[in-house]
């Protein structure tokens, strides 16, 4: 037969591998141990740390609707790297439409010369040709 | 800085999208408050906020064309901000020379921390607040994530780089260390450090 104090020592150990637990059960998070949540059922001292943590979750959640007041002048400071970034932007877009319609214009250009050449090409040709004719 | 209706935050954040400049300006004014919170809760002080803050509104207007909508603005600029924040913790934390680890005893700074001292019926949120100022950052950002933003555990893991289960384990880390933090306020039960468990049960 098991004495008070290793009864006392194993629902102590029992009461350790629960820690985790009770702060799930306190947030209502679901994926909690099965074995830790039975024995918080039965534990009167989990129970009142689930009581004690849920409180605790309470004023945490509820810090989500307290804002902080940012410090004077920050928000201007990222409007104004914002403003610099979107310049930096354009000036990157730009650079890039002046750089393909350069390159366009060499392309058709090029492409130009080549069909003229060849329409020069084709005209000698059909000369040539009458004049051997 | 007032909070706007989801319908007129979508409304800029399309218009933004479009490369309204006005609209992209209102969308900061408007969200700038609740990011600013979330990156001082992160970092627990203000130039750093800053930093986090500037960097995370750069990072969202440049990837804005990639927000796909399908989640709330705020939640995706949430994502950023600690994504933000946890690479400036990191870098920090790599270039100081004694960086706390997570598992080094939480020193109580607080001036007040002897029962004797503490006022009767002291504000239990403030308590709180100041319990969460004093943790590692590392267990400060996956409480604020998870128990105040109430971000899932895959979206912390992503934003914090490391695994979905590393970031449960941390998370079970962080919340025993608050609670131990908060032992005299809210009672000395789970919370204590495993020799006085060990002391008790003997």
């Amino acid at each position: 037969m098991r004495g008070l104090a290793e009864i006392v020592r194993l629902r102590t150990g029992e009461c350790r591998e629960a820690v985790d637990a009770i702060a799930q059960i306190a947030a209502e998070e679901p994926d909690v141990d099965e074995k830790a949540a039975a024995h918080v059922t039965q534990c009167l001292r989990c129970q009142a740390e689930v009581a004690a943590y849920r409180r605790i979750v309470r004023h945490l959640r509820a810090m989500r609707h307290e804002g902080i007041s940012p410090p004077v002048g920050s928000l201007a400071a990222v409007l104004a790297v914002l403003e610099a970034a979107a310049v930096e932007q354009n000036v990157a877009s730009t650079t890039w439409v002046v750089r393909a319609a350069y390159v366009g214009g060499i392309t058709v250009a090029t492409a130009a010369a080549g069909a003229a050449g060849v329409m020069v090409w084709m005209s000698r040709r059909r000369l040539g040709l009458a004049d051997t004719g | 800085m007032v909070a706007l209706p989801s319908a007129d935050l979508k409304s800029l954040v399309d218009a933004a999208r479009q490369g309204d400049r006005a609209a992209l300006d209102d969308l900061v004014r408007a969200t700038y408050g609740g990011t600013y919170t979330l990156a001082y809760r992160l970092t627990g002080n203000e130039d750093d906020a800053r930093d986090v803050v500037q960097d995370a509104y750069l990072r969202a207007y440049r990837g804005l064309r990639r927000f796909r909508g399908d989640s709330q603005f705020t939640t995706w600029l949430y994502r950023i901000t600690a994504n933000c924040s946890a690479n400036l913790l990191a870098k920090r934390a790599r270039t100081r020379t004694e960086a706390l680890s997570e598992d080094d005893p939480v020193v109580d700074i607080r001036p007040d921390s002897d029962p004797e001292q503490r006022m009767a019926g002291e504000d239990e949120r403030a308590r709180v607040v100041s319990a969460l100022g004093i943790l590692p950052w590392r267990l400060r950002q996956v409480i604020v994530l998870r128990d105040i933003y109430d971000l899932p555990h895959g979206s912390i893991a992503s934003e914090l780089g490391i695994s979905e289960a590393a970031a449960k384990v941390r998370l079970h880390r962080a919340r025993r260390r608050l609670r131990e933090l908060l032992a005299a306020d809210f009672g000395d039960g789970m919370g204590d450090s495993e020799e006085s468990w060990d002391a008790r049960a003997s």
